[in-house]
């Protein structure tokens, strides 16, 4: 951890604090940061605040530069970060994504019920790990020739159902359909495809896992039915993202658009800022391997599902569809994105526009009504999946109004790193975490006990607190609460 | 071609979710060598490092490093350090030793040389390194001639 920040934070109201546009030279609007005062003390306990304050820097922002409540210290970026930009005047930036392109959830509902699963848990796990490729250096059973993989950067996850890995309503409940328009296989190296030729239905390792949940609260009834959710049912949640193809994307335009800085003029404050005008040729070869990166994600989460469907065919000995296992909704929580929002004009008057939105640890909440919702959740709102940790609650959110008026339909994404990973190694050992849990009832499978505790709960922020703020502040709204019964950890 | 450099040291140290590297060396050359070690330090942990190290020459491959060009220190180490780690992830060999000469082109810096790697199955990993960042990044040269580095990667 870094010394704690000293700059001005103003309190606007009880989930608002900004950082005004005169804090530094070179910010070019002012930085909100949604969050309670208690959760305030945490984040200046680093250099997070700076990071909002940078972003405000960049050159064609629209509106102001924002975290949501789970902001932490990022690079570039905070984690927790959303801005957006012009894409006339303004830049793309890979630090505003992040290396893990489309890291993000899926949630997984079932037909089954807390009593349906109790008896077989521990099988269940067995067959999860034995099942899903999980761990450091995980590669999958799925070899890909350079032409299909082209096909999965271009298709993302109807590559993954049209091949048997997924069913064709999948595609109906994921953001984007799975596959946004605009990737260009060209603008994606050698070097990120080899990477990815690999690992496509890997899950990866850190923080990325399998959580088989039950849900034990439900806010809204009629939304929750809508999704497919209900008291005493099973779920499974899944967080990954691109793999080492996503990492090799960002590394390879960060070195780009770090030469392009000094073509275009940008001053930056931070260098892992490095960004170019998003029309510019940089700028719009980075987008293009982006979205190839981002259609990898939605690919490898489509059959990371598989697998896991699998694993609960083989443990009920009944097929995935007869257990009722459709997605209820998959997200990204780190993406850039040409969106159309109601931009502030300078006569205060608000008109439509488009706007490259970058979210970095910040997930898409638009309201009930808006096209770009899926046509099955449209009358509702977007669903928003917020995982916990291990031993602490994830939740199901909808996206709001509030969060379209302020902050481009944008809401928090999990809980939020406070503990370095050798910080929670010395409080706490792998193997009394499995323990704990154990007695707590969550099955745990991973491949180490290191790994387990360098990811114990006590390394994260308090998901309630973050879900609470962020209803607080009018972003995103609880529709169900969901309590951890196996993990299976990358 | 030795696996500690002549001079200098790596250090590892905690930055929130990710993992530092405190870096010196009396040449631009022994400070990118202890680049490479912090990261097959941080890939498969001190002890894995340093048994594999000492490992004959069986299985031991020498591969080309660069020429990598970038247009200061700083991205030149971040470039090396990137190169190494795809070494890792998609040819699933790690490096033990390198050799490698840092120097002045146009405008900006040239890295050449080699890297003596190990065969490494994915499985063989500790920690999963995605890349090295410019996040606090420097490249300096101190008033005694050494060159100090601090890097920061993202795991």
């Amino acid at each position: 951890m870094g010394d704690g920040w000293k700059g001005p934070l103003r309190q606007v109201d009880e989930c608002r604090w900004e950082i005004p546009a005169t804090y530094k030279t070179g910010m070019r609007t002012a930085g909100r940061i949604y969050a309670t005062a208690e959760m305030v003390k945490d984040i200046v306990a680093d250099q997070a605040p700076e990071q909002v304050a940078n972003v405000a820097c960049l050159p064609g922002i629209a509106g102001l530069s924002m975290a949501m409540p789970d902001i932490h210290w990022g690079y570039g970026f905070p984690i927790g970060g959303v801005a957006a930009f012009d894409p006339e005047e303004g830049v793309v930036s890979p630090g505003g994504v992040g290396y893990d392109i489309n890291c993000g959830m899926r949630l997984l509902r079932s037909d089954l019920t807390l009593e349906d699963l109790e008896p077989r848990l521990s099988g269940l796990m067995d067959a999860l790990a034995a099942t899903v490729p999980a761990g450091v250096g995980s590669e999958g059973p799925i070899k890909l020739s350079r032409a299909d993989l082209d096909q999965v950067l271009v298709r993302g996850a109807a590559w993954a159902v049209e091949h048997g890995y997924g069913w064709p309503e999948d595609l109906d409940r994921l953001e984007e359909r799975g596959s946004m328009a605009g990737a260009d296989p060209s603008k994606v190296s050698g070097e990120a495809k080899k990477r990815g030729s690999e690992q496509l239905g890997t899950l990866g390792s850190g923080n990325h896992f399998v959580e088989v949940q039950v849900v034990d609260e439900v806010y809204d009834e009629q939304v929750a039915r809508v999704f497919g959710l209900f008291r005493n049912g099973i779920v499974v949640m899944i967080h990954s993202g691109s793999r080492g193809l996503g990492h090799q994307v960002c590394t390879d335009y960060l070195a780009v658009l770090d030469k392009a800085v000094a073509k275009y003029g940008v001053s930056l404050p931070d260098r892992q800022l490095a960004c170019a005008p998003f029309r510019s040729e940089e700028g719009q070869a980075y987008f293009k391997a982006m979205v190839g990166a981002a259609n990898f994600a939605w690919a490898n989460r489509t059959c990371l599902a598989h697998w896991i469907r699998e694993a609960f065919a083989k443990s009920f000995g009944r097929s995935a569809r007869e257990l009722g296992m459709g997605v209820a909704y998959d997200v990204a929580h780190n993406i850039a994105k040409l969106e159309r929002h109601r931009l502030p004009g300078r006569d205060g008057a608000r008109a439509e526009g488009q706007v490259v939105v970058h979210r970095k640890g910040a997930t898409r909440a638009f309201s009930a009504g808006h096209p770009e919702v899926v046509e099955v959740y449209r009358p509702v709102g977007q669903p928003v999946l917020i995982p916990g940790n291990m031993g602490t609650h994830s939740f199901v959110l909808v996206g709001t109004d509030r969060a379209m008026q302020e902050t481009f339909g944008s809401t928090c994404h999990g809980a939020g790193r406070r503990l370095s990973r050798s910080a929670a190694k010395r409080q706490v050992r792998g193997s009394e975490l499995r323990r704990q849990l154990r007695q707590a009832g969550i099955e745990v499978r991973a491949e180490s006990d290191a790994g387990l505790a360098e990811e114990a709960p006590l390394a994260y922020k308090d998901v309630d607190k973050v879900v609470e703020a962020a209803e607080k502040a009018g972003l995103s709204r609880r529709v169900v609460r969901m309590r951890p019964l196996g993990v299976l950890k990358g | 071609m030795r696996t500690s450099p002549a001079t200098g040291a790596v250090r590892l140290f905690d930055h929130t979710a990710d993992i530092g590297l405190d870096l010196s060396g009396a040449t631009l050359g022994d400070l990118f060598a202890w680049a490479a070690a912090g990261l097959t330090r941080v890939a498969l942990g001190l002890r894995a490092a340093r048994l594999l190290a000492g490992r004959g020459a069986g299985g031991v491959q020498e591969v080309a490093a660069g020429p990598l060009e970038a247009r200061d220190l700083e991205a030149l180490l971040v470039a090396w350090l990137n190169f190494l780690v795809y070494l890792i992830e998609a040819e699933h060999t790690v490096p033990v030793a390198s050799d490698v000469e840092v120097v002045p082109a146009g405008e900006g810096w040239t890295l050449r040389g080699r890297v003596r790697a190990v065969p490494v199955p994915p499985a063989g990993l500790r920690v999963r390194v995605k890349a090295a960042t410019f996040h606090g990044l420097k490249v300096v040269k101190t008033r005694s001639g050494l060159y100090r580095a601090r890097v920061i990667l993202d795991v």
